[in-house]
C-alpha cells in the first residue's frame, strides 16, 4: 500500500517542487489504472500493462502541463478538470472490462507481502531526494519552484524545467495507478482509486516537500489504510471503527496545513513550501 | 493573413460569455468525435455500426426534455446541480474556491438524517423545516471551517476542502456501514420516515422552488446589498477591500457559511426529494451523488458566476447528462459512464478555453521591418 | 506555444552536451580579449512599446571596456526597460544590439550571460530560501550532475576577496541585509564570467558607508578586469563621483550624453526633469487650529519583517500641511499605512482628537474622519472591474445614510458620485464605465474626489502626485491646498523636494525610519532638506 502512495506522491513532490500543483492526482492514477488494466487484459502481458500505464500517465501529465504552463490556466481548476475527465472517461471506457484479470497473468509478489515494486519505489524516493538536493538539476528545479523570475534571470528555461517535472510526475502517477489495478487489486471496478490519489496529495503536503518525510509518511499512511481493515488483529484494545483510521491521514494533513501556514512556523522553519507553487509564470 | 497571440487588456462580461459559448461548441465537437469512434450493436440490422453524432444528439435532447421520459430526472438533477453551482458561485465572488461542496453535502446529509431519525414522530410540517435547518447548519458549519482557516491563516482552501470532503465521506460510511444508522441491507441506511419525504408539487419536490428562490435571492444580495458589495470588492481586489475598511474575515466566513448551507440543503433535496432514494444508499452510490457536487464548479464557471444565469446553465448541463446517460445507454446501447465522459470533456474544454481570458487571437498584417 | 517543442527536443536528444559545447565556444570567442577602450556593447534605435506607453523610444547607447557609464532618469523614464533588453529579459520591438561588433539577438538571459553580460537588479532576483552559495551557482552553464561544493566555494571565495566582498556562503538569503544581498548578486554575475555588469539602482537601499564601499569595489572592477559597468540611478552625487560618462533618459528618449567631467549637478537635473521652473501652486494661508493628531514613538515593520519605522514622533494641527520628505524605502510608506491602520504598530501610540487609535480598525478610522490616499492607485486605491459609482462607494458603503438595513441606496450613491466626478473633472463617458479604463491622472482624481468629498478631519496623502504629468500634479496639489480652508489636517508624503517645499507648513525629512528634523517652512532651505533626506546631519 505504501508503495502506491510513494509512487504517486514522489511524482507529485517533484511537480510541486518545480511550482506546479497537480490536484488531479486521483485522476492521473485513474488513467494509469484503467489503461494498464485494459492493456493487460487485451494483451495478457503484465509488463506491457505497466508500460502503457506509465505512458498514459506521462501524457496526462503533459496535458496538465500544457494547460497550466503554456495556457496559464488556474492549476487547481485544470487539475480538477483532469480528475473529472478521468472519472468520466475511465468509467466509460473500462466498464466493459469489469472483473478480474484473465487467468495466467500473475501478480508479482515476494514473500507474500511485498511486490518488487516496493523496492523500486523506495529507490525512486532516494533518487529523487538525491537529485533535488545534490545536483545542479535539482537546484534549478527548486529555484523554478521558489521564484521563476529569478530562475529565468539566471538563465534557466522555466518552461522546459516545469514540463520535465510534470511529465515525470505524470509517469509516476500513472505507474502508481497501474500498480493499483494490476498488482494490488487485480480486478476492475468502478472508481478503484477511491481516494487514494487524494491521500497521496495529502502525503506531499504532509512531507513538507521533503522526500525523507515522504517515505516515512507513506509507510504510516499505508499502514493506517491497511490497519483500518482489521484493527482488532494488531491492537485488540484500541480498535476504533475502520472509518476513523481512514480519516486520519486527511485529518493529519489538515493539521499540518494549518501549522505550516502560521506565522511562527514560517519564521522558524524558513519557507518549506515552494513559494511559487500554483502560480503560472508569465514572460513578457 | 497571419494570426498572432496577443495579451488581452480588458475582459468584458460579454467576452467571457462568448468564450463560454465557444467552449460548449468545442465540447460538442469533441464529444461527437468520441461518439463516432464508438461502435454500437444495432439490433435491427444485427451488426456493429458507428454512432451518428447528430442522431445521438437528437436522442439526447428528446429524451432529456420529454416529460414522459427524462424531464423529471433532468429537472431534479438540474436543481441539484443548481444547488452545487450556487454553493460554488457565492464564495468565488469573494475570491474563495469552494471545492468543499461534496463535504458540505455529506454533512448536510448527516444533519437531515440525524434530525429525521431522532424526531421521526413529528408531523411533516414540523419535521421537514427542522431537517432543512439542520442540513443547512451542518453544511454551513463545515464551510465555516474552510472560510475561517482561509481568512485567518491563508491555508490553501482547495487542499483543505478535499481533505475535509474525504473525512466527511468516511463519516457517513461509519454511520451506515455497520453503524448506528444501518438499515435493512448492509451498508445502506435506515429509510427516512414518511413524514420526512419532500412533498411534491407538480411531481417535483418543493425544494426546487426553494433553490430557484435562493438563486434569485443571491442575485439581489450581490447587486443591491451592502454585504454583496463587500463580497464583490473582496473578490475583485482584496487589497482595496481592506483599504476601504472591509473585514476579509467576516466576508469569508459569510460566503463560506452560506455556501456550505446551500450545499447542505442540497442533501435534503436529493435524499428526501427523489423517490429513488429516501435513504442513504451504499457508499459507492452516495459517493457518486456527492461527487456530483463538483460539477457545480463547471456550471458555475460557464455561467460566469451569475446566479440567475446558473439556472438555464444547470438545466442544460443536466439535460445533457441525463440524455447522454440514461438516454443514450438505453436507446443506443452505449457504454455505462458516457455521461460522465461528456461532463469530463466539457470541463476540460472549458478550462482550456480559460486561456482566452488572458489572450486573444489577432490578425496581423505583415509589416516591413525598417 | 512553441515551448512544447523544447521539451520534446530535449527528451529526444539529450542535447545538453551538444548545446553546451556550442555555447562554450561562443563565449570564449566573443569576450576573450577585451582591450581597454574598445566598444563592447552598442545599441541603435532601441524601441519597446507596452500596452499603455512607449518605454524606450529609438535609443542609441554604447559602452567601452573599462568604463563606468551611468544612465540617469526619473522614475518611468525607461531605464529599467532598456537594461532588461540588454540583458535579454525583454525583446525590443525595433532596434539592433551589437556586442563587440557582432549583431546579437538575445532570446533569453542565457544568451546574454554567455556573452558575459551580467545584471544586478533593483528588485533582488535571488531565491530567499536558498543559501548564498546556491544562489550564486544557480544555472551556471558549466555545471552538470552533482554539485561540487568544495570547488564552487573555493572559486566564489576567491572572487569575493578580489573585490572586497564579505559574505557568508552558507547563510540563507532571507537572512541577509539589503547590502549583502546586492553583493551576492554582483558575485553571482562575476562568477558567471561577466565582463559587462549592469547595475540597476545599486545604491537605493544602501547607507552612505555601504555606498562608499560599493563605489570602491566598482572602481576596482573597472580598473582590473576591464569590466564595464553601466549604472542606473537617480542620485546625482554618486553619478558625478564614480562614472566616466553619463547618459540621461527622459520619457523613453535620450536627452543628453556627456563625459562626466563636462557635467554639473544642475545641468544633469535639468536634463532629467526638463523644467527649471517649479509648477505653480497657490499657497493658502490658514490660521492653524488645535492639534488633532499626535504620534509618539511610532515603530512598524516593513513587509520583509525588518523594522522600517523606528520611533517617529510628531503632531499635526487642523488646517496644516505636514510634509514628510524622503526617498522611497525610508519608512514613510510604513508610517502612512500605520496611521491608517493598514499596518500594525509595533510600538508607540497614535492619538486622534484625544482618542487613542493605535489599535483601531481601518473601518473605525474612516468613520472617525481619517482618510488615506494610497500611492498604489490601481492595486489598492480602486477596484478596476468596478464602475466609477462602485468605486466611490468604497468610501461610502458603511455610512448609515447610504445603506439602510443592509441595502445600499444606490440612488444616493450615484448622486454623490456624479457630483464628485464633475467637481473634480474626472474624464469618463459616464458614471458607469469601469475604473480600469481610466488614465492614471483621472484615477487619482477619482480617488481624490471620493476621499475629499467626505470632508475628512485628517488626510494622509501618500505620494499623491506619483506618476502624474504636470497638469494633473498641479490640480492635485491645488485641491489639497483648498482642503486647508476646511480645517483638515494633512500629512503629505512626497519624494519631490520642490513639491514638499511648495506645499508644506512644516517639513520633516525622513531617513532610515526616523525624522531627521522637523523644520517650519519659512526656515527650510532646499539644499539642507535634500541633504537631510540623504542622511546628512542626523540628529542623535
Amino acid at each position: 500500500m505504501a508503495t502506491l502512495f510513494m509512487f504517486a506522491a514522489i511524482g507529485e513532490l517533484l511537480d510541486q517542487r518545480s511550482g506546479v500543483l497537480n490536484v488531479g492526482l486521483e485522476g492521473l492514477m485513474l488513467f494509469g489504472a484503467a489503461s494498464g488494466f485494459i492493456t493487460t487484459t487485451l494483451t495478457g502481458s503484465l509488463l506491457l500493462g505497466f508500460l502503457v500505464g506509465m505512458a498514459v500517465g506521462g501524457a496526462v501529465g503533459l496535458l496538465h502541463g500544457f494547460l497550466s504552463i503554456s495556457l496559464r490556466v488556474n492549476q487547481v481548476v485544470s487539475g480538477m478538470a483532469i480528475w473529472i475527465l478521468a472519472f468520466g472517461l475511465t468509467t466509460y471506457l473500462a466498464n466493459p472490462f469489469t472483473g478480474p484479470l484473465p487467468r495466467g497473468v500473475s501478480s508479482w509478489r515476494i514473500g507474500g507481502l511485498l511486490s518488487p515494486l516496493f523496492f523500486v519505489a523506495v529507490a525512486l524516493v532516494f533518487i529523487i531526494w538525491f537529485i533535488l538536493s545534490k545536483t545542479h538539476l535539482g537546484l534549478k528545479i527548486r529555484a523554478v519552484g521558489e521564484d521563476p523570475s529569478v530562475a529565468e534571470a539566471s538563465g534557466i528555461n522555466v518552461t522546459r524545467t516545469r514540463y520535465l517535472c510534470v511529465i515525470i510526475g505524470g509517469v509516476l502517477g500513472g505507474l502508481s495507478g497501474a500498480f493499483l489495478s494490476l498488482t494490488y487489486l487485480g480486478t476492475w471496478s468502478h472508481n478503484p482509486v477511491a481516494g487514494r490519489g487524494w491521500i497521496s496529495l495529502a502525503l506531499v503536503f504532509f512531507s513538507m516537500w521533503r522526500p525523507g518525510l515522504l517515505f516515512a509518511g507513506a509507510l504510516i499512511f499505508g499502514t493506517l489504510w491497511q490497519f483500518a481493515l482489521a484493527p482488532e488483529m494488531l491492537l485488540p484494545g484500541l480498535a476504533l471503527p475502520l472509518q476513523f483510521y481512514r480519516m486520519i491521514p486527511f485529518a493529519v494533513t489538515i493539521v499540518i496545513l494549518i501549522v505550516v501556514s502560521t506565522e511562527r512556523f514560517r519564521k522558524r522553519w524558513g519557507l518549506a513550501k515552494p513559494a511559487a507553487l500554483g502560480l503560472p509564470y508569465v514572460k513578457e | 493573413m497571419r494570426l498572432k497571440l496577443e495579451r488581452r487588456l480588458v475582459l468584458t462580461g460579454r467576452d467571457a460569455v462568448k468564450i463560454s459559448i465557444y467552449s460548449i461548441i468545442a465540447t460538442f465537437v469533441i464529444f461527437s468525435i468520441l461518439l463516432m469512434l464508438t461502435e454500437v450493436w444495432n439490433e435491427k440490422e444485427q451488426k456493429w455500426e458507428r454512432v451518428n453524432p447528430l442522431e445521438a444528439y437528437k436522442e439526447i435532447f428528446s429524451f432529456a426534455f420529454d416529460p414522459e421520459f427524462g424531464l423529471g430526472l433532468t429537472i431534479r438533477r438540474g436543481m441539484l446541480l443548481l444547488f452545487a453551482t450556487l454553493a460554488f458561485i457565492l464564495p468565488l465572488r469573494a475570491g474563495i474556491w469552494n471545492i468543499g461542496g461534496e463535504g458540505q453535502f455529506y454533512l448536510g446529509t448527516v444533519g437531515a438524517f440525524g434530525v429525521a431519525y431522532a424526531l421521526s414522530d413529528l408531523p411533516s410540517g414540523a419535521l421537514i423545516p427542522l431537517m432543512l435547518i439542520a442540513s443547512a447548519l451542518c453544511g454551513a458549519g463545515y464551510g465555516a471551517i474552510t472560510g475561517y482557516l482561509k481568512a485567518r491563516l491563508n491555508v490553501n482552501e482547495i487542499v483543505l476542502a478535499i481533505m475535509l470532503n474525504n473525512i466527511a465521506y468516511w463519516l457517513i460510511h461509519f454511520l451506515i456501514v455497520g453503524g448506528p444508522w444501518m438499515g435493512t441491507a448492509e451498508s445502506v441506511s435506515k429509510p427516512l420516515p414518511v413524514s420526512a419525504r419532500a412533498p411534491m408539487i407538480w411531481e417535483v419536490p418543493f425544494t426546487i422552488f426553494l433553490v430557484l428562490a435562493i438563486s434569485v435571492l443571491l442575485y439581489f444580495l450581490l447587486t443591491k446589498f451592502k454585504i454583496g458589495y463587500q463580497i464583490r470588492a473582496l473578490g475583485h481586489n482584496p487589497a482595496a477591500a481592506k483599504y476601504a475598511g472591509m473585514s476579509p474575515l467576516k466576508i469569508s466566513l459569510f460566503v463560506m457559511t452560506v455556501g456550505g448551507a446551500i450545499a447542505g440543503i442540497a442533501a435534503y433535496h436529493l435524499w428526501a426529494g427523489d423517490p429513488g432514494f429516501y435513504m442513504i444508499p451504499k457508499p459507492q452510490s452516495y459517493q457518486q451523488q456527492g461527487q456530483f457536487m463538483y460539477y457545480g464548479i463547471i456550471c458555475g464557471l460557464i455561467c460566469v458566476l451569475n446566479p440567475i444565469a446558473a439556472i438555464p446553465t444547470a438545466i442544460f448541463i443536466s439535460g445533457m447528462t441525463v440524455g447522454s446517460g440514461t438516454g443514450l445507454i438505453s436507446r443506443l446501447g452505449l457504454g455505462f459512464g458516457i455521461d460522465f465522459a461528456f461532463l469530463g470533456i466539457l470541463f476540460l474544454t472549458f478550462v482550456a478555453f480559460q486561456f482566452f481570458h488572458q489572450y486573444r487571437i489577432v490578425r496581423v498584417k505583415k509589416t516591413r521591418m525598417r | 506555444m512553441h515551448e512544447l517543442l523544447g521539451p520534446v527536443q530535449k527528451l529526444r536528444d539529450f542535447v545538453f552536451r551538444k548545446h553546451k559545447g556550442k555555447r562554450e565556444r561562443a563565449r570564449k570567442n566573443l569576450l576573450a580579449k577585451v582591450k581597454r577602450g574598445e566598444t563592447v556593447l552598442e545599441a541603435k534605435g532601441i524601441t519597446k512599446r507596452f500596452p499603455a506607453v512607449v518605454a524606450n523610444d529609438h535609443i542609441d547607447f554604447d559602452i567601452k571596456a573599462g568604463e563606468i557609464h551611468a544612465v540617469l532618469g526619473e522614475n518611468g523614464a525607461g531605464k529599467t526597460t532598456l537594461m532588461n533588453i540588454f540583458y535579454g529579459l525583454l525583446k525590443p520591438d525595433e532596434g539592433e544590439i551589437y556586442v563587440r561588433g557582432k549583431r546579437v539577438d538575445f532570446k533569453s538571459p542565457l544568451d546574454a550571460i554567455d556573452l558575459g553580460i551580467g545584471m544586478v537588479h533593483q528588485h533582488r532576483k535571488l531565491v530567499p530560501a536558498h543559501t548564498v552559495l546556491e544562489n550564486i551557482i544557480l544555472g551556471h552553464p558549466e555545471t552538470k550532475g552533482i554539485i561540487d561544493v568544495k570547488k564552487a566555494e573555493a572559486e566564489v571565495k576567491k572572487l569575493c576577496e578580489k573585490y572586497g566582498f564579505k559574505l557568508d556562503l552558507s547563510a540563507r538569503v532571507w537572512q541577509l541585509s539589503a547590502a549583502e544581498k546586492q553583493m551576492v548578486e554582483i558575485v553571482k554575475a562575476l562568477y558567471r564570467g561577466a565582463k559587462l555588469l549592469i547595475l540597476d539602482e545599486p545604491t537605493s537601499v544602501l547607507t552612505p558607508i555601504e555606498t562608499e564601499k560599493l563605489m570602491m569595489s566598482l572602481k576596482a572592477m573597472a580598473k582590473d578586469e576591464l569590466a564595464l559597468i553601466p549604472f542606473i540611478t537617480h542620485k546625482l552625487p554618486i553619478v558625478l563621483k564614480v562614472s566616466d560618462r553619463v547618459t540621461v533618459l527622459r520619457r523613453g528618449k535620450v536627452v543628453t550624453r556627456l563625459r562626466t567631467k563636462d557635467a554639473t549637478m544642475r545641468s544633469l537635473a535639468r536634463s532629467m526633469v526638463g523644467r527649471d521652473v517649479a509648477f505653480k501652486v497657490k499657497r493658502v494661508k490658514v490660521e492653524r487650529g488645535r492639534q488633532i493628531l499626535e504620534v509618539k514613538d511610532l515603530s512598524a515593520l516593513s513587509d520583509k519583517g525588518i523594522l522600517a519605522l523606528r520611533g517617529v514622533s510628531f503632531s499635526v494641527r487642523e488646517g496644516e500641511i505636514f510634509g514628510i520628505a524622503g526617498i522611497a524605502g525610508n519608512g514613510q510608506h510604513e508610517l502612512a499605512e500605520t496611521l491608517m491602520g493598514l499596518r500594525k504598530a509595533e510600538k508607540g501610540k497614535v492619538t486622534f482628537e484625544g482618542r487613542d487609535i493605535t489599535n483601531s480598525s481601518i473601518l473605525e478610522r474612516w468613520k472617525m474622519g481619517i482618510a488615506y490616499i494610497p500611492p498604489e492607485r490601481v492595486e489598492v486605491g480602486t477596484v478596476g472591474d468596478f464602475s466609477l459609482v462602485d468605486n466611490v462607494a468604497l468610501n461610502y458603503y458603511f455610512e448609515p445614510e447610504f445603506s439602510r438595513r443592509g441595502i445600499l441606496d444606490y440612488k444616493k450613491i450615484r448622486e454623490r458620485a456624479g457630483k464628485a466626478i464633475s467637481e473634480f473633472d474626472v474624464v469618463c463617458p459616464n458614471v458607469d464605465c469601469e475604473a480600469k479604463n481610466l488614465s492614471g491622472g483621472n484615477l487619482q482624481k477619482l480617488i481624490l474626489a471620493r476621499v475629499i468629498s467626505r470632508r475628512p478631519r485628517l488626510l494622509v496623502a501618500n505620494l499623491p502626485t506619483h506618476g502624474l504629468d504636470v497638469g494633473a500634479t498641479e490640480f492635485v496639489c491645488n485641491r489639497l491646498m483648498e482642503l486647508k480652508k476646511e480645517m483638515t489636517g494633512i500629512v503629505f508624503i512626497s519624494e519631490d523636494l520642490d513639491e514638499i517645499m511648495a506645499m508644506s507648513d512644516r517639513i520633516a525629512p525622513i531617513y532610515e525610519g526616523k525624522f531627521v528634523d522637523i523644520v517650519p517652512a519659512e526656515k527650510a532651505k532646499k539644499e539642507s532638506i535634500g541633504a537631510m533626506m540623504a542622511g546628512v546631519h542626523l540628529k542623535r
